[in-house]
């Protein structure tokens, strides 16, 4: 069960809209190193791990993650908002808007709709805590590459947080790991 | 068999600003089992200093350790 706040986990601002910075972050959407990948494939995985840590752990980050999901969704929400047509189709977003007009879809900035197979859940713990500690370093890199490409300083405070949020996660992840190894290796033992 | 050798933080202080703790272990029941071959580790996180909240908000983090704000490389530069 959640408790939802009416706020985002961090504040939302642009300078104006730009479409064409709008086609490449919808990658933290709906792509498949995205905020929609992250949160569900913790959600998840929590169900098979071995320890109630672990399984708070995942819980913990997944609705983070959803957190995240809804900043991304922000961003480009506001960077679309008020936008005609013909403005989308010169940004790239022509085929964005005969589908969706100024809606939200998880799909990558090439139209890619997110599939499930992005994210994995092998039911081995060690597994799947390296698996999420390799996505937090793909989401780290892709904010990386989108405040390379941002030209809206407001924009870039924010994928900041966000990627910075990623670091955090690394190190989280990376006790889990260490934790659940001793704690199966100590299930060996006795 | 758990030799300081191999302890898996061993430059890490304990715990120094954690009130009534001064020389808590570094791993919740004692030291650490030997590292292992084929297997991955993070050095354990300490509760030391922290950010205020409103610090902490804007960096994204209230850990100054884990602080790792990203600079843009030059024009030519690898991405690494």
């Amino acid at each position: 069960m959640w408790v939802y706040q009416k706020k985002l986990e961090y504040p939302v601002r642009v300078s104006g809209p730009n479409p064409k910075l709008a086609k490449v972050i919808i990658t933290q959407y709906g792509g498949p190193d995205g905020e929609l990948s992250a949160s569900l494939r913790y959600l998840n995985q929590r169900y098979s791990m071995p320890t109630d840590k672990a399984k708070g752990l995942l819980t913990d980050i997944g609705t983070e993650e959803m957190a995240h999901m809804e900043i991304v969704a922000t961003i480009f929400y506001k960077l679309t908002r008020g936008v005609s047509p013909e403005q989308m189709q010169a940004a790239g977003l022509g085929g964005h808007y005969a589908q969706h007009n100024h809606a939200l879809f998880w799909s990558d900035p090439n139209g890619v709709p997110w599939i499930a197979s992005y994210v994995q859940a092998t039911g081995d713990p060690i597994t799947d805590l390296t698996e999420d500690m390799a996505a937090e370093q793909k989401a780290r890199s892709t904010y990386e590459h989108l405040i390379q490409l941002s030209d809206d300083p407001c924009v870039t405070d924010v994928l900041r947080f966000l990627r910075e949020r990623e670091v955090v996660h690394f190190q989280r992840f990376g006790e889990a790991l260490n934790d659940v190894q001793n704690y199966l290796s100590c299930k060996k033992v006795f | 068999m758990h030799s300081n050798e191999y302890h898996l933080t061993p430059n890490y202080p304990y715990a120094p600003n954690l009130p009534g703790h001064p020389n808590k272990q570094s791993y919740p029941g004692g030291s650490m089992p030997p590292l292992q071959l084929a297997h991955a580790y993070v050095p354990w996180q300490h509760m030391g200093n922290i950010f205020s909240p409103a610090e902490g908000l804007a960096r994204g983090t209230i850990f100054p350790e884990l602080l790792s704000p990203y600079s843009v490389p030059k024009r030519g530069e690898s991405n690494g």
